[in-house]
C-alpha cells in the first residue's frame, strides 16, 4: 500500500513553486554574472567570466558597502543581544512576566511603517530629539541621518528597537525554564546575585543566547527596507549595505551583470550563516 | 532581651528591603517597556494631530485630536483604499496558498520518511536566512518574461517564497504530535490517506493551521523588496504606498501617520487576538 512515490506526491505543490522561483534564479544568477548585461544597452552583452567578480573587490563602492553591511551586523547583534538578555533578566527578576507581550509589539511592525516611524522621530526639524538636546544646552545636535558618520549608527538603532523583542522573548523563555530549585540551592549557599548570574543562568541559557546571536545576525544582514526608507543608501554611500548596492547595480544602474555578481556573494555569505545556525540548532537540542 | 530585639529588626528590615528592590526592578521595567513603546505611541499621536502642530518646532503632547489625515486617505485623488485592497487581497491568497500548500508538505514529511526528507527540510529553511535582494533580478526577469509584472499573482508567488518554509515547519511540528494510529483506523475502516487527511488530521490541527495562516497573512501584509519592484500601479501594496508620501520636496507627515496606522493595525489586532499563536509560531524557527 506505502508507494515509493506517495510523499513526493505531496511535497509535489510545494516544491514546484519554491523551486521555481529559488532554483532557477539561483543558476540564472550564476549565468548571468558571466556576462555583462546592461538593460539600458543590451547589445552589448559579453561574456566575461570572472572579470566582473574581479573588478566587484577592486570596486571601492562595493568595498565600502561590505564593510558597511559588517559594521551594521555586528552592531546590531551585539546592541540587542545585550540589551535583550539584560531586559529578560529585568522582567525575570521583577516577576512581570506579562510584559513580555507588549515588548514584542515593535517585532510585529512591517519594517517600512518602522522605517517611516523613526523618519520622523529622526528628522531634523519635526523629530523630537533635536529640541531636547537645544533644551539641555548642546548647540549642535547630532544629526541622526544627515551625519556621514551618525548614519549607519541611527540605522543600527532601528534594528535593535525593532529586533530586541526576539532576544528578549528567547532568553525569557529560557530563564523561566531554569528549574526554581536552582536558586533555592544558591541562596541557601549564600551566594550573591552576581554569582547566581554567573553560576546558573549564563551557562543555563547559553544555547539559547548561541541562536539569538546567530538569528539576529542572519535577520540584520538582510536589512533592505529600513534603508530604503531612512536613507536611500545614506549621505554618499555611508548606508549603502551589500543588500543595498545590489538592488542599486540591478534597479538603479541597470547593470544586471555586476547585480548578478553581487548577488551571487550575498548567497555564499548566506550559505555560510546558515550553515552555521543549522549545526548550532541540531546540536543544542 | 535586647540581643532578641535586634535579631527580629534585621529580619524585618531585610525582608523590607528585598520588596523594595523588586518594586524598583518593577519600576524600571515599566519605565523601559514606555520608551520602547513611545515612538509606536508617537505616530499614531501624529496621525491625529493638525498639521501646524505636526511642524512644529516644540513636541506637542497634548492638544484636539483632528480626523484630517484620514479623510485625506480616503478622498485623496491616489486612491489609497485601492492600495489597501491589493494588500488584503495579496495577503490573503498568500496565506490561503500557504496552509493548503504547506500542510500538504508537511503532511508528507511528518508521516513519511524518505531519503530526500532531511535536506530538503534545512534548504528550506536555509531560504530564510537568503536577503530576497539576492533573487530580485532573476526573479523580475522571469515575471517579465511570463507577462506577469505588477500582477498580484506575481507578488503572492514571491512572497510564498518566505512562507512556505516557515509554515511547512509549523505544521510538522503539529503533525507529529498527532498519533498516527487516528489515521490508520480511518484508512482501516476505508478511508483513502486523502480522506483520512482531509476528514481526522485537519480538524485535529486547526490550530495550527490558524497560526501558519495568521503568520503568512502578516509576513505578506508587511513584505516591501518584492512589492517595489514587481508593482507599479496596479498592483502597488499600502507599504510602497506609504514611502511616496515621502518625496523630496515635501512630506505629508500627517497623511504618512495616518497611512502607517492603518497599516499597523491588522498587526497590533493579531498580536492582542493570538497572542499565544504567535509566540509559539515567531520561536517555532528558533526552539526546533
Amino acid at each position: 500500500m506505502r508507494k515509493g512515490y506517495m510523499p513526493w506526491l505531496f511535497l509535489l505543490p510545494a516544491l514546484a513553486i519554491l523551486l521555481a522561483l529559488t532554483i532557477y534564479p539561483t543558476v540564472y544568477c550564476w549565468r548571468l554574472s558571466f556576462y555583462s548585461l546592461n538593460f539600458a544597452k543590451p547589445w552589448k552583452t559579453a561574456f566575461v567570466g570572472l572579470a566582473n567578480f574581479v573588478e566587484a573587490f577592486q570596486d571601492p563602492l562595493f568595498l565600502i558597502s561590505l564593510n558597511n553591511t559588517l559594521f551594521l551586523v555586528l552592531m546590531s547583534t551585539l546592541g540587542s543581544v545585550l540589551l535583550g538578555y539584560t531586559i529578560a533578566l529585568l522582567l525575570d527578576k521583577g516577576n512581570v512576566g506579562w510584559m513580555v507581550t507588549p515588548f514584542v509589539l515593535p517585532m510585529v511592525i512591517p519594517a517600512v511603517v518602522t522605517g517611516l516611524i523613526w523618519l520622523l522621530l529622526y528628522s531634523p526639524a519635526y523629530g523630537i530629539s533635536d529640541y531636547f538636546f537645544h533644551k539641555v544646552g548642546i548647540d549642535n545636535p547630532p544629526q541622526w541621518i544627515g551625519d556621514k558618520r551618525m548614519a549607519l549608527f541611527s540605522i543600527a538603532i532601528v534594528d535593535m528597537w525593532r529586533n530586541t523583542p526576539f532576544v528578549i522573548l528567547l532568553m525569557f523563555a529560557g530563564l523561566r525554564a531554569i528549574p526554581r530549585s536552582y536558586y533555592e540551592v544558591a541562596q541557601m549557599e549564600g551566594s550573591s546575585y552576581l554569582q547566581t548570574l554567573r553560576h546558573i543562568i549564563i551557562p543555563a541559557l547559553k544555547p539559547l543566547l548561541m541562536i539569538a546571536v546567530l538569528f539576529r545576525i542572519t535577520d540584520s544582514y538582510k536589512i533592505f527596507d529600513l534603508i530604503y526608507v531612512l536613507t536611500r543608501g545614506g549621505p554618499g554611500d555611508a548606508t549603502e549595505t551589500l543588500t543595498y548596492h545590489t538592488y542599486l547595480q540591478g534597479f538603479f544602474f541597470l547593470e544586471a551583470g555586476k547585480a548578478a555578481t553581487s548577488s551571487i556573494i550575498i548567497l555564499l555569505i548566506a550559505t555560510v550563516l546558515a550553515t552555521s545556525v543549522i549545526r548550532t540548532t541540531r546540536w543544542k537540542i | 532581651m535586647e540581643r532578641k530585639k535586634r535579631q527580629r529588626s534585621t529580619l524585618f528590615l531585610y525582608a523590607r528591603w528585598i520588596r523594595r528592590k523588586r518594586l524598583v526592578v518593577k519600576g524600571i521595567c515599566i519605565i523601559l517597556l514606555a520608551v520602547s513603546l513611545f515612538p509606536i505611541y508617537w505616530i499614531i499621536q501624529t496621525s491625529v494631530k493638525p498639521e501646524t502642530l505636526i511642524m512644529s518646532n516644540v513636541p506637542q503632547f497634548v492638544f484636539n485630536p483632528v480626523s484630517k489625515h484620514y479623510n485625506y486617505l480616503f478622498t485623496s485623488r491616489q486612491n489609497f483604499p485601492r492600495f489597501l485592497a491589493n494588500s488584503l487581497i495579496i495577503a490573503f491568497s498568500t496565506g490561503i496558498c500557504t496552509v493548503v500548500v504547506g500542510s500538504l508538505a508537511a503532511y508528507g514529511f511528518a508521516r513519511y520518511k524518505f531519503k530526500g526528507s532531511s535536506p530538503i527540510l534545512f534548504w528550506m529553511l536555509t531560504l530564510r536566512m537568503v536577503p530576497p535582494v539576492a533573487f530580485s533580478v532573476p526573479i523580475y526577469m522571469i515575471m517579465q518574461s511570463l507577462n506577469l509584472i505588477d500582477t498580484h499573482l506575481a507578488v503572492t508567488w514571491t512572497h510564498l517564497i518566505y512562507t512556505l518554509p516557515l509554515g511547512i515547519w509549523v505544521m510538522i511540528n503539529f503533525f507529529s504530535n498527532l498519533p498516527v494510529e487516528l489515521e490508520q483506523a480511518a484508512m482501516v475502516d476505508g478511508c483513502s490517506v486523502l480522506g483520512s487527511l482531509w476528514r481526522i488530521t485537519i480538524p485535529l490541527s486547526f490550530p495550527g493551521l490558524v497560526a501558519v495562516f495568521i503568520l503568512s497573512f502578516i509576513a505578506s501584509l508587511n513584505e516591501f523588496l518584492f512589492a517595489l519592484i514587481l508593482t507599479f500601479v496596479r498592483a502597488k501594496t499600502m507599504p510602497i504606498a506609504l514611502v511616496t508620501f515621502v518625496s523630496t520636496h515635501m512630506v505629508n507627515w500627517g497623511g504618512m501617520a495616518a497611512g502607517c496606522v492603518i497599516t499597523i493595525l491588522p498587526a497590533i489586532l493579531v498580536c492582542i487576538i493570538a497572542q499565544k499563536y504567535l509566540l509559539t509560531g515567531l520561536t517555532a524557527g528558533a526552539m526546533k
